[in-house]
């Protein structure tokens, strides 16, 4: 078994390096064993001949992308989940600072979209479709304009970089592993199953029932260990790389738009705040098996890099894999080695920006405009109340909840998403559903919101209901997967056979709900 | 080393820096400046330069804090973040 093993690795191994969308992968060994990011090339970075590289835009790629968004492709688990804040100065605000880095940016400029979330996590994140979305913890946080302008060029460099190919990728390498585990699974009990007619009927036995339960158990268990092993070593020092060169350009760019540096070391600071300490507890264990595996990565030794992330894996599983994963994750991709980094390659390329001062004045005046005030204490209160509905304390949940109900942003999902729940835990359940009924903008909802109400529909035995926010649900999330067993479900309530038989054959495509679609609608593909 | 404005006065080779920490005197927020004793003098360094515990910049809201749902967990896969999660 341990020669499946070796093999699969050798096998993934050359993938690895033959796939176009694994460019980058180099700069990801690079990060495991080698030299930081900022000493392998020298001047500045967007000036460097990789990045060149990005300064056109293929459109081929960006019709592709388009496509995709618009023509309801996207996997369900990549559909947007937090609801959007619809606060139009303060998103004005936030993209005319967007337009602004993007000045900087030699090349050819792909559509760069920013949304307010309704979060309270810190970091920003961006998609591989341009859209940038700012968390409401994120701007209840910074203290300036260069703070936020930091954070973005972060993001818009991520997309500018095309690295959400590597997710893509990561993505096309596990689906790869698990059918060829499958394969094994199938070919050990195609060669193990004989026929038995002693009975006078035709009867399929297995002749070595032990023997092939235990190779699909270690199939099943070596292929999680390698997918365990590129999420959390590869894909991690591959995400370090990325980090790191978003950094680097997000400085680039706000610094060429007039921004004070010191605000990426800001931020930095803060997100490590925000993370808070690191677990001690697998410190020693990591420590002796790090040195291990990048000797053999250093000599791309395969096969010792396999005993080593077998050995790694394996302890890995007994001191719980989960954790141990977690840990490396954490500890490399710490926000202060990142800061540590930034402030060397600052001093090296921008000795003269490095002092110039932050300007709080801009951000001061945008946070204290009152409809900004407004909007932002709406979306706080409706997180307050959630926060209390968590602890248990319904009565001081219902006091914020009705504040969140008496702001501008009242008929917004986050936060009729809040009073929702609110009103439910009371035991107020027409209240409850009133606050679905109220949303007025359905464009704003995230993935969580739409399933609420859609369920709701279905319960009540109203299918066109549920089939028109389907639909909405459709066109806002860029996604027919995500709802489409509801919409077989519908299709049934209205008995439109036709439709079934349409809609199940769709399902089939999608690995992770054709069983659900065969199980609610078992006659449909008799 | 700079004077209270913040302009330099001289630069501190690295090997003559202090090797132990520090206490931080005074900070002046919006000079970005703090001051310490070196060798008996009070002087006031760019935070830039420094590395301060606890930190200076932090966030009113730590994520072990923030509502279950909203620390990563419910997050879309494809995006890419600044940083996400919590360390506890």
């Amino acid at each position: 078994m341990k020669g499946s093993f070796l093999a699969l690795a050798v096998l993934t191994g050359t993938t690895l390096t033959g796939c176009t969308t694994f460019k980058g992968a180099d700069d990801a060994l690079m990060n495991l064993v080698g030299p930081s990011t900022q000493s392998r090339f020298t001047g500045q970075y967007i000036a460097n001949e990789d990045v060149r590289s990005y300064y056109k835009l293929d459109p081929q790629r960006q019709s592709l992308q388009r496509l995709s968004y618009d023509g309801h492709t996207i996997p369900a688990d990549e559909a947007r989940q937090e609801n959007i804040a619809d606060i139009p100065m303060l998103q004005t605000y936030l993209q005319s600072i967007v337009v602004k880095l993007s000045k900087g940016w030699p090349g050819e400029l792909p559509t760069l979209k920013v949304q307010i979330t309704d979060s309270y996590s810190f970091g920003p994140s961006a998609d591989p479709y341009g859209n940038v979305l700012v968390p409401l913890g994120m701007l209840e946080n910074v203290e300036s304009e260069d703070e936020i302008a930091a954070m973005l060029g972060h993001e818009m460099s991520h997309v500018l970089l095309h690295h959400h190919d590597r997710t893509a990728a990561f993505q096309q390498q596990k689906k790869m592993m698990t059918s060829l585990a499958s394969m094994v699974i199938f070919g050990k009990a195609v060669a193990d199953t004989g026929v038995d007619r002693s009975s006078g009927k035709t009867k399929f036995i297995s002749k070595d029932p032990l023997g092939t339960q235990q190779t699909i158990g270690k199939t099943v268990l070596y292929t999680a260990m390698f997918n365990a092993f590129s999420d959390n070593v590869w894909s991690t020092a591959w995400g370090r790389t990325q980090e790191d060169q978003a950094d680097l350009l997000g400085t680039d760019l706000m610094i060429r738009a007039g921004y004070a540096p010191r605000a990426a070391s800001n931020s930095l600071q803060r997100l490590d705040d925000f993370q808070g300490k690191q677990k001690p507890l697998l410190t020693s264990f990591l420590n002796e098996r790090k040195d291990a595996i990048q000797q053999s990565a250093k000599q791309m030794d395969i096969n010792g890099m396999t005993k080593e992330v077998d050995v790694f894996l394996k302890q890995g599983v007994e001191t719980s894999l989960k954790a141990t994963a977690e840990y490396f994750n954490r500890s490399h991709m710490s926000a202060l080695d990142r800061d540590e980094e930034l402030r060397q390659y600052v001093q090296r390329e921008y000795r003269q920006n490095r002092r110039a001062r932050v300007d709080a004045s801009s951000w001061q005046k945008m946070r204290t405009a009152a409809p900004v005030v407004a909007a932002l204490q709406g979306y706080k209160d409706a997180h307050s109340a959630s926060a209390a509905l968590a602890q248990n304390q319904p009565t001081e949940a219902e006091i914020f909840i009705k504040r969140a109900l008496s702001s501008p942003v009242k008929d917004q999902p986050g936060i009729r998403r809040s009073a929702f729940s609110v009103h439910l835990a009371r035991g107020q359940r027409k209240e409850a559903l009133n606050d679905l009924e109220a949303i007025r903008d359905w464009s704003l909802a995230g993935q969580p919101v739409y399933d609420l109400k859609i369920a709701y529909h279905l319960k009540n035995n109203d299918p066109k209901a549920a089939l028109s926010l389907i639909s909405l649900a459709e066109t806002n999330l860029g996604s027919e997967e995500l709802f489409i067993t509801e919409k077989l479900v519908a299709h049934q309530q209205l008995k439109d056979d036709i439709q079934v038989k349409e809609i199940f054959s769709k399902c089939q495509q999608y690995a992770s709900r054709k069983d659900s679609c065969k199980k609610l609608a078992p006659t449909a593909h008799a | 080393m700079l004077d209270e404005q913040g302009k330099v006065l001289r630069e501190i080779p690295r090997k003559d820096a202090p090797t132990r920490p520090l206490p931080v005197l005074q900070y002046n927020e919006g000079a970005e400046l703090v001051q310490v004793d070196l060798n008996g003098q009070k002087v006031w360094l760019d935070p830039v330069d420094l590395r301060i515990k606890p930190p200076l910049k932090i966030v009113t809201m730590p994520c072990e804090k923030v509502n279950g749902s909203e620390k990563g967990a419910e997050k879309n896969h494809s995006t890419m973040g600044f940083g996400e999660g919590c360390n506890k």
